[in-house]
């Protein structure tokens, strides 16, 4: 397989994507073979170089336009609420240890925050569930990388404003008292991502734990929207299977791996920052795997058949 | 039809069928090269071309009986010619 080949058949495109990107490189080939002199060659190439970058660009933002009309944005956002109901029952029916330490009337007041931060970290797996679980009469092939960058766009929004702002709105029941900035659970220092680098503090490190772990998330969730894109052909049942055990283990792995309400302690800096990434190259492997696996089956399966 | 789109069907309908290259090269910069591929593939949607596979992985573009009519009523609305 020639590299432009293999480099076409890696990027997550659909079928209108790739093609556009396929005929670029086809001009590329053409004009290359008619270019007489390296010079002249070299300036094909450049040209072509930008010519991809465009295409590439066009077919990324026409997708982001259309991941939006597709529908899916909507099943995300009801299996975003969906969690946060889940959340909220759960943690209504089964409320943690310390509670009962607590005065009267704190576990009330702080649980929207407990519940905004768990809803933060399902909103990766809402778009995974919005796409293993579309209905058959909705199987139009997803834009992917439209998906995927809204995917990461709603993680970044939600993981790094919205849920640390809510949370910044319980008082602080963790952690001492003399140290302010730590209000609320999510321990993220600041309420925002930029209030995070604009404001001084006594751990620079924060900032940087902070932008790791949403980033971290947000790649998540752009590696489950491709690892869904691998289960797309599946049979229904087949998808919806898979994608239950595939949210269960990323929950377990997440709650085993984020460590999210241990102390803080700015010993274990390394180890924090490679914890965030557990999860997001756990499902971009498994995404991969699963790719190569599906297409090796796909060209055995003419030679089965003879 | 886009700016984008009614440059394609006039040049479509001027040189008869052609490659995308074709295209950029005789738009006079009006038309890029990576873009038109995106253009072209959006329009086939719409049905105002059609392609058909030529060699070496390119293809022939060329308007069909919907884009000819959609460039004509573009021109229309935009006063370039009237109606007989």
């Amino acid at each position: 397989m020639k590299p432009s080949a293999a480099i076409l058949r890696a990027l997550p495109l659909d079928a209108r994507g790739r093609r556009a990107v396929e005929e670029v490189l086809a001009d590329w080939r053409h004009e290359s073979a008619l270019a007489p002199t390296p010079i002249l060659r070299a300036a094909v190439t450049a040209r072509a170089g930008v010519a991809l970058i465009v295409a590439m660009t066009m077919v990324t933002l026409r997708d982001v336009g259309h991941a939006a009309a597709d529908g899916l944005m909507r099943s995300s956002a009801a299996w975003l609420l969906l969690f946060t109901i889940a959340w909220w029952l759960l943690l209504t029916a089964y409320p943690p240890a310390f509670v009962e330490r607590l005065p009267a009337g704190v576990w009330t007041d702080i649980k929207p925050g407990w519940v905004a931060v768990w809803a933060g970290w399902s909103v990766p797996l809402a778009f995974f569930g919005a796409l293993v679980f579309a209905r058959s009469r909705d199987r139009r092939e997803p834009r992917l990388i439209g998906v995927a960058i809204w995917a990461f766009a709603a993680t970044v929004l939600v993981d790094g404003w919205l849920v640390p702002w809510f949370d910044a709105q319980t008082p602080m029941f963790f952690g001492s008292g003399s140290e302010p900035e730590f209000r609320g659970l999510t321990r993220m220092g600041n309420p925002t991502l930029p209030a995070a680098f604009s404001q001084p503090h006594w751990n620079v490190l924060l900032p940087l734990y902070q932008v790791n772990e949403v980033v971290a998330r947000a790649t998540a969730a752009a590696a489950l929207v491709l690892l869904a894109s691998q289960l797309w052909p599946a049979r229904p049942w087949l998808r919806a299977v898979t994608g239950v055990v595939a949210m269960a283990a990323i929950y377990t792995i997440g709650f085993t791996a984020a460590d999210r309400f241990v102390a803080f302690l700015p010993s274990v800096f390394y180890e924090r920052l490679t914890r965030a990434w557990i999860v997001p190259s756990a499902v971009a492997i498994l995404a991969v795997g699963l790719g190569i696996t599906r297409r090796r089956l796909t060209r055995a399966r003419p030679q089965l058949a003879m | 039809v886009a700016a984008s789109e009614k440059v394609i069907l006039t040049l479509l309908i001027d040189l008869g069928p052609s490659y995308g290259l074709e295209l950029v090269k005789a738009s006079r910069k009006r038309l890029t090269r990576g873009g038109i591929y995106v253009t072209l593939g959006r329009m086939e949607e719409k049905g105002l071309v059609t392609s058909s596979q030529a060699e070496g992985g390119r293809r022939i573009y060329r308007p069909t009986a919907l884009g000819e009519r959609a460039l004509t009523a573009a021109r229309l609305f935009a006063g370039e010619i009237r109606v007989p």
